[in-house]
């Protein structure tokens, strides 16, 4: 009987009593957490049952980010929920690895009481690198227009970017003001399109004569991407990225279907339809502007990639090809280096004439016999 | 923006048979709406009449003014989907639109957010950027601030922010009091818009703005050489999709019309009871469009009326008054800062009369030029602002201040500025 009377009593015993440390836990994900009090009866009846704004709540419960210098800053956005005298508090945002935050409890009429929590360093990850640049080549046009930048991590966006990637020519002179500031990320910010200013591309046009154009035909450059181009976790690149490159005289011809080369794949088979360009093309846009269709319209499905450092194309269907003709269709929209499409070359003036329409739509049929093998054919 | 147009016209008066004063208003303004009130106004005195009449014409008013206007229509509250944010601009009635390129969409947020008057920022707000980022749980190298926008309803500051380390994207808002809040578009009613442009695909939304009766957008790709304005009529319903158009553009500095150049900044301007999109480009002429041009898949031809010198690319632009008179703040970086600075900074702000966008006169070849060859003013009409140099991003606050981020040796750091 004294055992339950004591029992009785200290279940209904008012909490000063109780521990009111902040307790703060995470299910796994260290920077996930939920922080947690024991709120005073008084405090628990004066917070709403439930959600609790911010506003309210951070009264009694805030969780701050512990500077460098030991002082702490503004309160973090959180939800905030009251359950009976327990209020918990979950931030909005993902803790960061290796940074110290603070839980502080506020009860009216006494002093704040604190928990510090540490989140672990984030487990190893490879260093960030540089895994590929496109296009492939090692010989641009003088009127080359872009870069692919592909790095094995997202990186950190800004425009501070720039300042790291550098065209230096043979002679070891960094070229001035090359790019066209403007960050261009794929939606996983692991690919950077690096535009050479158009301005200074175009002909005729007043900042390529004021300025100069940025590549000399005869001339070449090294595109060095810097240590000092970051991840998204602030860290340097693994090393810096070089790619060298010989410029030779400007391309200011379109790119016309008619005029590629064809192997043509035999019927019955799922072997590779292949063509040659002739000429580099757009590696990204190679991918979205040139499909296969049947002879009723239909996408044939397949796999297709860009080859010989983007002087070709391969299509190798998922299911044999049929004795029937199908068609090559180009986009408009695809680009040479020098962003010349099949409709028009890059610095058209608009005031000139437009060019003839090229043919979009290139028919053929697999041949029917293996002694018909035929090499490349327009 | 210069919204709040409203254009009563008294289209018919007479006397009744017992010599009272009736007479219809009909009032057109935004949206085009027309309503025509008869009123007719009982009193047996002058005074009492024409009191009566300027309350009925109140009222007129009152019924097309900004608030009563709808900006968006169907609405939806829960996940936004929002995949990024390039910039964020404000249309009436406390309605946020953000230009999301990663979603090729707008998201346009009722924040609810529409109170005068009490949340107006004041003067100098120290380590902006690190008050932000301990918000949400980092330090201030954890973060970028993208955009800023003041809500002209209330006068409180928003931001875009990206956290860096885990890619996430947020709007924070800034009161006179010091105070940081969160705007979460997931609970808040919110439509989003496609932006769709044919093949092209926009990967990036260099401007959003609200013209009259509709909200334009500017985007361009990551891969392709191609960009497209985009028309969204009001109101914005959740899942409409937009009308894309191509602009042609006489680059002035550059000597030759384009297609492809990207647009930077959008504002609307009006002339003549007339609306156009007004836009600037890198290197850098200011253009304007007839909004009624902008008809699906159609080509609309602008006209280059300023050009504010090549090596330059504009960032943020509005229309105030001041003096009576009609300005254009713009801000740009310039490229070419170390070849041939203008100003302490990459980063400087030009004013010029808006009167320069109107006319037929002085313009694509003939546009108005900053500078001369010598780098010289060319017009008194076109000035650099040197209270505005550093200045990174810029809105305008009320009828005569502005908040602006400026990048300064301290780091970064957000003013109130008078209008010059």
């Amino acid at each position: 009987m004294v055992w339950m009377a004591g029992m009785l009593l200290l279940l209904t015993s008012d909490a000063e009593a109780d521990v009111v440390r902040p307790q703060i836990t995470s299910a796994g994900d260290p920077t996930r957490i939920v922080v947690s009090v024991r709120l005073s009866s008084q405090t628990a009846a004066d917070a709403p049952a439930g959600a609790v704004s911010q506003v309210r709540a951070q009264r009694w419960l805030q969780l701050v980010v512990l500077r460098d210098d030991g002082t702490t800053g503004q309160p973090m956005f959180a939800r905030y929920h009251r359950q009976g005298r327990k209020l918990t508090c979950t931030p909005r945002f993902a803790l960061e690895h290796d940074r110290v935050y603070r839980a502080v409890f506020l009860q009216p009429g006494q002093p704040a009481v604190t928990e510090d929590y540490r989140v672990p360093r984030r487990k190893p990850r490879p260093e960030t690198r540089v895994e590929r640049v496109f296009p492939s080549t090692e010989v641009l046009p003088a009127n080359h227009l872009k870069f692919y930048i592909h790095f094995s991590q997202p990186m950190r966006e800004g425009k501070a970017i720039f300042d790291h990637i550098a065209l230096v020519d043979q002679r070891g002179q960094v070229v001035e003001d090359p790019w066209r500031r403007t960050e261009l990320w794929s939606a996983d910010v692991r690919r950077l399109t690096l535009w050479i200013h158009p301005g200074r591309v175009k002909r005729g046009v007043n900042l390529r004569e004021t300025t100069g154009p940025v590549l000399q035909s005869g001339t070449s450059y090294t595109l060095q991407v810097g240590r000092g181009v970051k991840d998204q976790y602030d860290r340097p690149l693994k090393q810096p990225y070089r790619k060298k490159f010989q410029v030779v005289g400007a391309d200011r011809r379109r790119p016309l279907p008619r005029s590629w080369k064809r192997q043509l794949p035999r019927t019955g088979t799922r072997a590779a339809l292949q063509i040659g360009f002739g000429e580099a093309l757009d590696q990204p846009l190679l991918d979205r502007f040139l499909r296969i269709v049947d002879a009723q319209g239909h996408k044939v499905p397949g796999v297709a990639v860009a080859t010989d450092r983007e002087f070709g194309w391969r299509f190798t269907p998922d299911a044999a090809w049929q004795p029937m003709e199908y068609q090559l269709q180009v986009n408009p929209l695809l680009e040479d280096l020098a962003g010349n499409t099949p409709l028009r070359v890059f610095d058209t003036d608009l005031d000139q004439p437009a060019l003839p329409q090229p043919d979009l739509e290139i028919r053929f049929r697999p041949r029917e016999r293996s002694a018909d093998r035929e090499a490349f054919k327009n | 923006m210069n919204f709040d147009e409203v254009r009563p016209n008294v289209c018919g008066f007479a006397f009744d048979q017992n010599r009272r004063p009736t007479f219809s208003v009909r009032v057109t303004g935004l949206f085009r709406q027309r309503q025509t009130v008869k009123s007719r106004v009982k009193g047996t005195n002058m005074r009492v009449r024409l009191a009566k009449i300027v309350m009925t014409l109140a009222v007129c008013l009152a019924l097309t003014a900004p608030g009563n206007a709808q900006v968006v229509g169907k609405t939806v509250t829960g996940k936004s989907n929002l995949k990024s944010i390039n910039v964020i601009a404000f249309a009436p009635q406390g309605v946020l639109l953000v230009g999301d390129g990663a979603g090729a969409q707008v998201l346009a947020i009722q924040t609810g957010d529409v109170q005068p008057g009490q949340k107006t920022l004041a003067g100098h707000t120290a380590g902006i950027r690190g008050k932000l980022a301990e918000s949400m749980g980092t330090t201030a190298q954890g973060i970028e601030i993208i955009d800023l926008a003041v809500n002209p309803a209330s006068g409180l500051v928003y931001f875009a922010v990206l956290k860096q380390a885990d890619k996430q994207y947020a709007i924070l808002t800034l009161d006179g009091r010091g105070q940081i809040g969160l705007v979460d578009p997931s609970e808040l009613r919110h439509a989003r818009i496609a932006l769709r442009a044919g093949d092209s695909k926009i990967s990036r939304v260099t401007d959003v703005a609200w013209a009259d009766d509709r909200v334009i957008a500017s985007g361009r790709s990551n891969e392709e050489f191609a960009s497209k304005i985009f028309s969204i009529s009001a109101p914005l319903n959740h899942e409409d999709a937009s009308a894309a158009f191509s602009a042609e553009t006489y680059h002035v500095s550059h000597r030759r019309w384009e297609t492809k150049a990207p647009m930077s900044v959008v504002i609307p301007f009006k002339e003549q009871g007339k609306t156009y999109v007004v836009g600037a480009f890198s290197c850098t002429p200011i253009v304007k469009y007839p909004l009624d041009a902008l008809k699906p898949g159609s080509q609309v031809k602008g006209v280059s009326m300023i050009e504010l010198g090549s090596g330059n690319r504009p960032l943020d632009m509005f229309v105030y008054q001041k003096g009576g008179k009609s300005y254009v703040l713009a801000n740009t970086f310039r490229f070419h800062h170390k070849r041939r600075p203008f100003g302490p900074s990459p980063y400087w702000t030009v004013k010029f009369e808006q009167g320069l966008l109107s006319g037929s006169q002085q313009t694509n070849e003939q546009a108005v030029r900053r500078l001369k060859g010598d780098y010289q003013p060319a017009t008194d009409r076109i000035q650099l602002v040197a209270d505005y140099h550093g200045v990174v991003q810029m809105d305008r606050l009320g009828d005569d201040r502005a908040v602006v981020l400026r990048a300064g040796k301290q780091g970064m750091s957000l003013d109130v500025l008078a209008l010059p």
